[in-house]
């Protein structure tokens, strides 16, 4: 049975193919557009599914739309009309959308793909972010979190799941959410929403959480893990283009302008600071949802989706602090995944298939190759015998250079995990400055992830237990062992902590052949790794975009396959 | 006439406004030049006549290679600007629905795909593209003028005037040689066809916001008359606060074909 997963229209627009409840092939739209976060049908990205599974879309049994278009009009009409008359503006441009495209979602998804209206289904947007958490964990029951910006009506999620069930059993409703906090506050720190949440929670190492209690101030917690906004402090309800109110600048001053400096160094870390206490109020409340979920849901093991999930610090709180013993988080946490989820979800739940599967990677999409072409002019050089090619890239890196390291199928999810990856000898604290300088032209504060081969992952961090299925995705934040800090410096974070990436031999055995022959040569087997993308673009698609990047950047070589550019 | 060369002018003004408009500006020719050229590249396998191949061969090369030049030129001018970043300020692309179309659509530079050339003929895309050209030598060439405090981009452009007037050259010379060879009624029909393609697509594209901006002002008219008692009544209507029970999930796809 093939069923097709599509979400889109918000942001992180994405496809998802699942054969007999395993998936084939997903991809962001984005990686097609290259337009980062591209919200549009993802049309590219369903060709490339349907191509990977050899399969028409007349063939396709079911498509899965993520969410439930007209329970999410309804909150939005019901939300305009209750902040009447200052939604007035907002209320024009979502009638506009929703009554011209939008409410018309089924036929518009079946002309589009040229298939019959009958064969388009819909979950809930919670339900998809859940599924897409417990269907691929590696547990038969689990507890399940989810907490986003906002879905139809709900915010987060508590559920359960138990082999092929799966069950929201309470929500929280929007404006109340932890996931809107904190892209208000992102906002407010003159970054993008959706785009910028990971900057702040970098930025966040470098601060005091000065501001806590003003943000703590925004919300009230009730004894039922409950929660509560101040709405009378945020404009997002009415208001697209500003999340934040007067209440909020009252609280913590002046607003940053994307154009103005980043306050972030000892003597004025003003910007660092919000971004610490926003960051510490969040972690308090993911906790708290995480000790209620587990009196309501008694599992040891742990599932998170969502927006949030994606924030690995919040992620490695949850659990060294909860009663969690287990944690498996989904690689796409965000909307891209939730096509993956609404596929899932259909599979098992609707259809009541009971075959799962245990996701041990998220090399999901197109081939490096498949974007090779007559246009790429550059002059490469081809190495045909892997230890050869391997070598080659060891020496370079030992040689302080750059290295697009483009490979395989790239990867489901915003981490580049050594598929679309740039790499780099962590060893040399100046590696960092260059590389955001030079070659991604970012903000110097953001950090890097080391990877490292799972022999060695204990030698050199605090991997906390039950964090196995987590530590191959780069979800979580751990400390390095104090006496090996300094063979990695510019691959850990200010704070000394790294969004490690544990290589597994099986799942991805020719980068972990890369940094295990980089450790026999320098006793370090660690690889700075970050991804493959100039600022504000995604990750590069396959050979086509990488060579544009390489002679748009100051990358020093690029290795796609068995090819070296230079 | 006056105000239709005023408008003209000043649109290509505000392209270079402010160091931000700049970049975007640049960004969006380099994204318009390479999708040129890889639509030119793509036609390539259909077509037959060797002489006309490698002029279209050197064309895309030139049009990928007017992108990477625009492209280093906007990444030269962000690197000035550390923390500027271009998506920031690019409309939201949520409201945008000119985007939800498939991949077989006209491009932003109105060339037909490699897959159209068969159906099209020879003739006919030749035509297209010498009326592209020379629309877009025209455009390239107005903001070339507006550049002259910019040495460096002024110099880009320049070179690519040069190849724009070759590509205009080269596909007006095998439409002459076509109506030499007794094909002017072809060539004839072909240009009036890639004229009138253009026209209508402006035609839709200038309609399409035309019909947004009424739409807009319907939604608000409604919005203070129809609107104000519903928005009174959900006012006094309580928002949902603490934990909701969603319903249980049946398991025979109802659910699933619900959109509520």
């Amino acid at each position: 049975m093939d069923i097709l997963g599509i979400s889109a229209f918000y942001h992180d627009a994405a496809a998802a193919l699942v054969r007999d409840g395993i998936p084939l092939a997903a991809a962001q739209e984005e990686r097609f557009t290259q337009i980062k976060n591209d919200p549009t049908f993802p049309i590219n990205a369903i060709n490339f599914c349907l191509q990977e599974g050899s399969v028409s879309i007349n063939e396709i049994d079911w498509i899965v739309f993520y969410e439930k278009p007209l329970r999410k009009f309804e909150r939005i009409l019901v939300t305009h009309l209750s902040h009447f008359p200052r939604s007035s503006k907002a209320f024009s441009r979502a009638m506009f959308l929703w009554l011209g495209d939008r409410l018309w979602l089924k036929n518009r998804i079946a002309s589009e793909l040229g298939v019959a209206p009958k064969k388009i289904l819909f979950t809930e947007h919670h339900q998809s972010h859940a599924a897409s958490a417990f269907f691929p964990s590696p547990f038969r029951d689990a507890a399940i979190l989810t907490v986003d910006g906002v879905g139809e009506w709900a915010t987060t999620t508590f559920g359960k799941g138990s082999e092929n069930h799966l069950e929201i059993i309470s929500e929280l409703h929007f404006p109340h959410s932890l996931g809107l906090l904190y892209s208000s506050i992102t906002a407010f720190l003159g970054f993008r929403v959706n785009e910028g949440e990971q900057k702040v929670m970098g930025l966040a190492a470098y601060g005091k959480p000065a501001y806590q209690d003003q943000i703590r101030s925004l919300l009230s917690f009730s004894n039922d893990g409950s929660f509560e906004l101040d709405v009378s402090a945020f404009r997002y309800p009415f208001d697209p283009e500003k999340s934040f109110g007067p209440k909020i600048t009252k609280l913590l001053g002046n607003e940053r302008k994307p154009d103005n400096p980043i306050l972030y160094q000892s003597g004025n870390s003003k910007h660092a600071d919000i971004a610490a206490s926003v960051q510490l109020v969040l972690e308090e409340c993911m906790l708290k949802l995480a000790n209620q979920l587990h009196l309501q849901v008694p599992s040891k093991n742990l599932c998170l989706a969502g927006g949030v999930a994606l924030n690995v610090v919040v992620n490695s709180k949850i659990l060294e602090q909860s009663p969690f013993e287990n944690i498996f988080i989904q690689p796409a946490a965000g909307d891209a995944g939730g096509a993956l989820g609404a596929a899932l979800y259909i599979y098992h739940v609707e259809l009541n298939e009971k075959k799962r599967f245990t996701q041990k990677h998220a090399f999901l999409g197109e081939k490096a190759e498949a974007t090779r072409s007559v246009s790429t002019r550059n002059i490469y050089e081809e190495i045909s015998d892997e230890d050869k090619l391997i070598e080659n890239v060891v020496h370079k890196l030992l040689n302080q250079k750059t290295v697009g390291w483009v490979q395989g199928k790239f990867e489901w999810g915003p981490r580049s995990l050594g598929h679309r990856s740039l790499i780099a000898d962590p060893r040399n604290v100046e590696m960092k400055q260059h590389i955001n300088q030079y070659i991604k032209h970012r903000e110097m504060f953001r950090p890097f992830a080391p990877a490292i081969t799972k022999e060695n992952a204990d030698k050199f961090f605090d991997i906390p237990k039950g964090a196995d299925s987590a530590v191959p995705f780069m979800l979580l934040s751990v400390f390095a062992l104090e006496e090996k800090i300094e063979f990695m410096p510019a691959a850990l974070h200010v704070d000394n902590t790294a969004r490690v990436q544990v290589v597994d031999k099986d799942s991805d055995p020719l980068f972990h052949k890369l940094i295990s022959r980089f450790g026999e040569q320098t006793g370090v087997p660690i690889l700075l790794n970050t991804s493959l993308n100039l600022q504000g673009q995604p990750m590069v698609r396959g050979e086509n975009q990488a060579t544009d990047l390489l002679q748009k950047s100051q990358l020093d070589c690029l290795v796609v396959e068995n090819r070296i550019y230079n | 006439m006056i105000i239709a060369k005023f408008i003209f002018n000043a649109r290509h003004r505000r392209a270079w406004s402010n160091p931000e408009r700049k970049i975007q500006t640049l960004e969006s020719f380099a994204q318009t030049e390479i999708d040129a050229g890889e639509s030119i590249l793509s036609a390539l396998p259909y077509v037959d006549n060797p002489r006309l191949r490698k002029h279209l061969e050197r064309h895309a090369k030139d049009e990928l290679e007017h992108g990477y030049l625009f492209s280093a030129q906007a990444q030269k001018l962000r690197k000035l600007q550390p923390n500027s970043s271009s998506i920031y300020k690019k409309p939201d692309k949520l409201y945008n629905l000119s985007r939800f179309k498939t991949s077989t659509e006209l491009n932003s530079h109105d060339f037909f795909s490699g897959e159209n050339y068969e159906k099209l003929g020879e003739i006919t895309y030749v035509a297209m593209l010498n009326i592209a050209e020379a629309k877009a030598e025209k455009v390239f060439s107005k903001h070339h003028q507006l550049l002259h405090d910019d040495p460096e981009t002024f110099k880009i452009f320049e070179r690519i005037l040069k190849d724009e007037r070759y590509h205009v050259s080269y596909t007006g010379k095998f439409l002459t040689e076509w109506t030499n060879q007794g094909k002017t009624k072809q060539v004839k029909k072909a240009l009036s066809f890639a004229k009138k393609a253009r026209l209508l697509n402006s035609i839709k594209r200038k309609s399409s916001k035309v019909g947004e901006k009424i739409g807009y002002l319907i939604l608000y008219i409604l919005y203070f008359t129809a609107i104000i008692p519903f928005a009174f009544a959900s006012k006094i209507s309580r928002t949902k606060k603490g934990w909701q029970y969603p319903v249980k999930v049946s398991q025979d796809l109802k659910q699933g074909h619900s959109q509520y």
